[in-house]
């Protein structure tokens, strides 16, 4: 509750809930309805999502009042194009990056998605890797001197320590964050939440 | 500490000093370390204007703050000659008028890379009273945002503020308006003689672009090693 009030207070334009059991960031349906209700309207409540079924999706979407929905997983374009007819929600699809190569993805999804969320690809080694949320940035100077034809989110391994670079080399007008505010997976601290949002705002403003 | 030079650094330090040497020593200092310096007329009254050029060679952005006040045609002459300078910020005063501040705005955008224009709303060191005094019955947030506004419309790039004031007049002036804001003291400062004073962490995060900061930085025995503190803090 804490971690939503910093965000709010701190300027965050979204605040996102996880429904994915795996993530120790993983919500109950109640709790995520306490905080829904918490966060003013112009705050857009994202309800983020790995590979959901209709009936999860459905679910969700009626207890909760979510504004978006996020899909980290491996969905389709098709899919994606399911799911924001499914819920009439827009919806961030998270694409990930970590080469060149993965720029081409996007156009894929560029039409269908509202928004698309670059993120790093997890580390397919490592066990405990989730779909996010993982502390791993890709290389932002894939992105320096490009301009993209479609709204996108700078994610991946985001803190208040790399923030100013990030922004800086990739000229991304919005980011994402989650264990960059966070003490251990799951924990958010309030006070990296708005450490984050002010040095974010100040350099997002490029005055 | 290494920043990544093109990263916006939000700290001006004030050479509040009328040593040219020392002035110079600190600028040394200071290399890359902060995000510009700010020359009064403190110095450039005792030095002379052709100091700013010697200044502008250090490569970090100059904040010329003589604060002009005067007619129109004047203002924009005096812009146009600090412009050629190499300057990066001028301050005028919005009590000139709307027609002084657009004269002023017309005459930096006649150069490549034109200087940002800022107005002076109210000065920090004018509290309620000292308003009155002067025929103000505004309180000083009332009179900024006034005088504000006045910029905006009349093409300025942003406004000089007190901390107290960031916070409406960035709700008020939308998000592509500079603040710039002296009177920040870091955490374990005394106030000194400007009367409203708040932390550069405050500051930012109420919506300023840029933080003036003197004798935090100026007085240390070590001033480049205080402007990386206050730098850490915020990156």
């Amino acid at each position: 509750m804490k971690a939503v009030d910093s965000a709010v207070e701190g300027g965050a334009s979204f605040v996102g809930f996880v429904f994915y059991e795996p993530s120790p960031r993983n919500i109950s349906h109640e709790k995520a309805k306490l905080l829904s209700n918490r966060t003013p309207n112009h705050i857009d409540k994202v309800g983020v999502f790995v590979n959901p079924s209709d009936e999860e999706l459905k679910l969700v979407n009626k207890s909760v009042t979510l504004s978006m929905i996020q899909l980290h997983g491996s969905e389709s374009p098709e899919r994606v194009s399911e799911v924001r007819s499914l819920l009439g929600l827009p919806i961030i699809k998270a694409v990930q990056i970590e080469g060149d190569k993965d720029l081409l993805l996007m156009e894929k999804f560029k039409n269908i998605a509202d928004w698309l969320l670059l993120d790093a690809k997890p580390n397919k080694n490592s066990v405990d890797s989730l779909p996010g949320g993982n502390a791993l940035s890709f290389d932002w100077n894939i992105l320096a001197n490009r301009s993209f034809d479609f709204p996108w989110i700078l994610s991946g391994g985001l803190n208040e320590k790399n923030i100013a670079e990030a922004i800086t080399i990739t000229n991304t007008k919005n980011v994402d964050v989650s264990s960059g505010v966070e003490d251990k997976p799951g924990y958010k601290n309030e006070k990296k939440i708005r450490n984050f949002l002010t040095k974010a705002h100040y350099q997002l403003r490029k005055l | 500490m290494n920043i990544n030079k093109n990263i916006l650094n939000p700290i001006i330090c004030a050479l509040d000093t009328t040593d040219l040497l020392v002035a110079k020593k600190l600028v040394s200092q200071l290399s890359n370390t902060v995000g510009g310096i700010k020359l009064g007329l403190e110095i450039i009254t005792k030095h002379g204007i052709q100091i700013v050029s010697d200044f502008a060679e250090s490569g970090l952005p100059i904040f010329l703050d003589l604060k002009f006040h005067d007619i129109p045609n004047t203002v924009a002459a005096a812009v146009r000659n600090a412009a050629s300078l190499g300057v990066d910020l001028i301050t005028v005063h919005a009590n000139g008028g709307e027609e002084m501040l657009v004269s002023a705005v017309e005459a930096s955008r006649e150069f490549e890379n034109p200087p940002k224009i800022l107005a002076v709303t109210v000065l920090t060191s004018l509290d309620n009273n000292d308003l009155k005094n002067i025929g103000i019955s505004s309180t000083p947030t009332e009179q900024a945002l006034r005088l504000a506004s006045l910029a905006q419309k009349a093409g300025c790039d942003g406004v000089v503020c007190s901390p107290r004031e960031i916070s409406a007049l960035r709700d008020n002036m939308g998000n592509n308006f500079m603040l710039v804001v002296p009177g920040i003291r870091p955490l374990g400062f005394n106030a000194d003689d400007q009367k409203r004073t708040s932390t550069p962490q405050e500051a930012l995060k109420s919506g300023a672009n840029r933080l003036v900061i003197g004798r935090p930085i100026t007085n240390s025995s070590n001033p480049r090693k205080a402007a990386e503190n206050i730098v850490a803090e915020l990156f």
